[in-house]
């Protein structure tokens, strides 16, 4: 693989991998999230958060200087957004 | 002096280079939707401007008598396996807009427009539901517009995949801008330095700066309602109702207790109590559900016009009329996502505080289109002897984007001349004929000529707005201005007129720019 396609295939996975990462942090968390009085804060503030999310790993991932903590972090992150549907699933 | 990009190291460097591409990629469709997002804040007063010569009551308005007679009217037209579950508002131009829907949700829809005074049907339309409220003629002046800034024309959910996608693009370029130029004291009040680059930079850098409250609010907002609508509910309701929509619905909704009654209340009656209760507020739309069953109720949306956090829901009894309960826009009862909600619904359409907020979101949103333009030219300046074959899809860009006024212009004329269900397919030939022509200028001339072409030619086309649409709406604007129940609709036709002046002022500094210096003028301090 050339490194013109390696460099791109890098950056193209960033905003895929974090939309994956946000996506599953969104749904996890509409299962710990209470409904509150109008039964609906647990669909409206996961829903909201999920572009800040999205744009904040992306950010994250890119910028950092330290790729990999990065990377752990996000990744420990979405384990734990994953858990509650796991739980769901079960 | 240092390059920019040479005092960047490890993250921030990658990061400079993100946003770059990202800007590139998003930039040109993040200007279309802001500037289409400024043209459908008015959507509005162009369906009223649009349907000025077809004047009827608006809902809160009605006299007594008058909403029970057009009732009975619609409901004369329609089957009855319908007529138990339907709304009503104001359709601007087209009357009092009743649209009754099958039991179980699937099924044929029936649309009926009912003139208030006379209480005669106007118009008629059977089947689905995204096809009863397809517009034809009139109306597709402004559901053009805001159909372009909702899904750029792309149907189905691909185009919100798309307006979500740049909403994100958006989003990255704020929130990388911020950490790349991260603003300062001196870019917030420092004057745009001479020479043609540097002053394009300066300029990027002092309107991004300022605008970057209202840039991510735009952004966030805008992803939030592309993604909710494409992907984030279906996701929601597969996982916590199992795909059911209407059990979520219902879940949200929750049901409203009716005591046990006889008999079927008064549409006036209701329009009376909630005026009575409510004097400062507006009934906007009326929902009545089950309404020849034992639950019959009817939800009332009123809210004061243009302040969206005012608007609630009241819920009176489908028998007697009672009050039984005020609600929330979203949810059974008042809390923090439902406020939340209505707050971001604000914050993009602008219509927190009425005129003024709608106004400011207008310039805001022209600034960032002008943020926008300034990121494509830096990247042309730069390249424009480095990489030339780079440089001329950025001219071409920069052409385009100079061409949207002329491509909003050309659709409107282009709608003023075939008022017709077909004016949406002559709108898209011509707006995005419009955008082509700018492009392709820049290949026969320099880009900063081409920018002053299109300018020139978007203010002509603006100018004739009022003159033709004088000929489709069949009231001119003087014979719309001696009128006050028409009067208002004159805005659109002042609106076009100033923006015209404005882009042929727009014109001349950029006429002076061709003569400034390209690179920085090294007695400059």
């Amino acid at each position: 693989m050339g490194a013109v396609v390696r460099t791109w295939a890098a950056t193209l996975s960033v905003p895929v991998a974090s939309f994956v990462c946000a996506l599953i942090v969104m749904i996890g968390s509409t299962q710990w999230i209470p409904p509150g009085p109008g039964n609906v804060d647990n669909l409206v503030f996961p829903a909201i958060a999920f572009p800040l999310l999205w744009v904040g790993y992306v950010l994250v991932l890119t910028g950092s200087r330290r790729r990999r903590t990065a990377w752990l972090i996000v990744l420990g992150l979405t384990i734990a957004g994953a858990l509650p549907i796991a739980r769901l699933a079960i | 002096m240092k390059d920019e990009t040479e005092s960047r190291t490890g993250g921030r460097r990658a990061l400079y280079f993100a946003h770059r591409l990202t800007g590139l990629v998003f930039g040109f469709l993040g200007i279309v939707v802001f500037f289409t997002g400024v043209v459908a804040l008015f959507a509005d007063d162009l369906n009223g401007w649009a349907h000025r010569s077809d004047h009827y009551t608006a809902l809160a308005d009605l006299e007594p008598g008058a909403l029970e007679a057009a009732h009975h009217a619609a409901e004369a037209v329609v089957s009855e396996s319908v007529r138990s579950s339907f709304s009503v508002r104001h359709a601007e131009g087209q009357g009092l807009d009743f649209v009754f829907q099958p039991e179980d949700g699937n099924g044929n829809f029936e649309r009926v427009f009912v003139d208030p005074s006379t209480a005669t049907v106007l118009n008629h339309r059977t089947g689905p539901r995204e096809e009863i409220f397809q517009s034809e003629g009139k109306g597709s002046l402004s559901r053009f517009f805001v159909q372009l800034h909702v899904r750029m024309l792309v149907p189905g959910e691909a185009g919100l995949w798309l307006t979500g996608l740049v909403g994100f693009g958006l989003l990255f370029l704020a929130g990388s801008g911020i950490i790349v130029h991260w603003p300062r004291r001196r870019n917030l009040l420092q004057r745009p330095r001479r020479a043609l680059r540097r002053w394009t930079g300066d300029l990027h850098t002092l309107i991004g700066a300022w605008t970057l409250p209202y840039t991510v609010i735009l952004a966030l907002t805008g992803a939030f309602f592309s993604f909710a609508g494409a992907l984030l509910i279906p996701i929601l309701v597969l996982v916590n109702y199992a795909g059911d929509r209407v059990a979520m619905q219902e879940a949200i909704g929750g049901e409203v207790a009716v005591p046990p009654a006889e008999g079927t209340a008064n549409l006036d009656g209701l329009l009376a109590s909630a005026r009575t209760r409510e004097p400062e507020l507006r009934v906007n739309r009326i929902q009545f559900k089950d309404w020849d069953g034992p639950n019959a109720h009817a939800l009332l949306n009123v809210g004061e016009e243009g302040y969206i956090l005012t608007n609630k829901t009241l819920a009176f009894s489908g028998h007697t009329g009672e009050f039984l309960e005020e609600r929330p826009i979203l949810g059974v009862a008042p809390s923090a996502g439902s406020s939340l909600v209505m707050l971001i619904a604000g914050l993009h359409f602008g219509n927190l505080a009425s005129t003024f907020t709608k106004v400011l979101w207008a310039l805001l949103g022209l600034l960032a289109c002008l943020l926008g333009t300034t990121g494509i030219a830096l990247w042309y300046l730069r390249n424009e002897r480095r990489a030339p074959r780079g440089a001329r899809l950025t001219k071409a860009l920069l052409g385009a984007t100079a061409a949207l006024p002329l491509g909003v212009g050309s659709a409107t004329v282009a709608w003023a001349l075939t008022v017709s269900a077909e004016s949406e397919l002559w709108m898209a030939i011509a707006f995005f004929g419009s955008v082509l022509f700018g492009a392709a200028l820049t290949l026969r001339t320099s880009a900063l000529r081409a920018v002053q072409i299109n300018t020139v030619f978007g203010a002509l086309s603006c100018l004739l707005v009022p003159v033709l649409g004088a000929s489709a709406t069949g009231i001119g604007l003087l014979e719309a201005a001696a009128d006050p129940a028409r009067a208002p609709t004159i805005g659109v036709d002042i609106g076009f007129i100033c923006t015209a002046f404005l882009l042929l002022a727009a014109a001349y500094p950029v006429r002076g720019l061709a003569s400034a210096p390209a690179t920085e003028d090294p007695s400059s301090p």
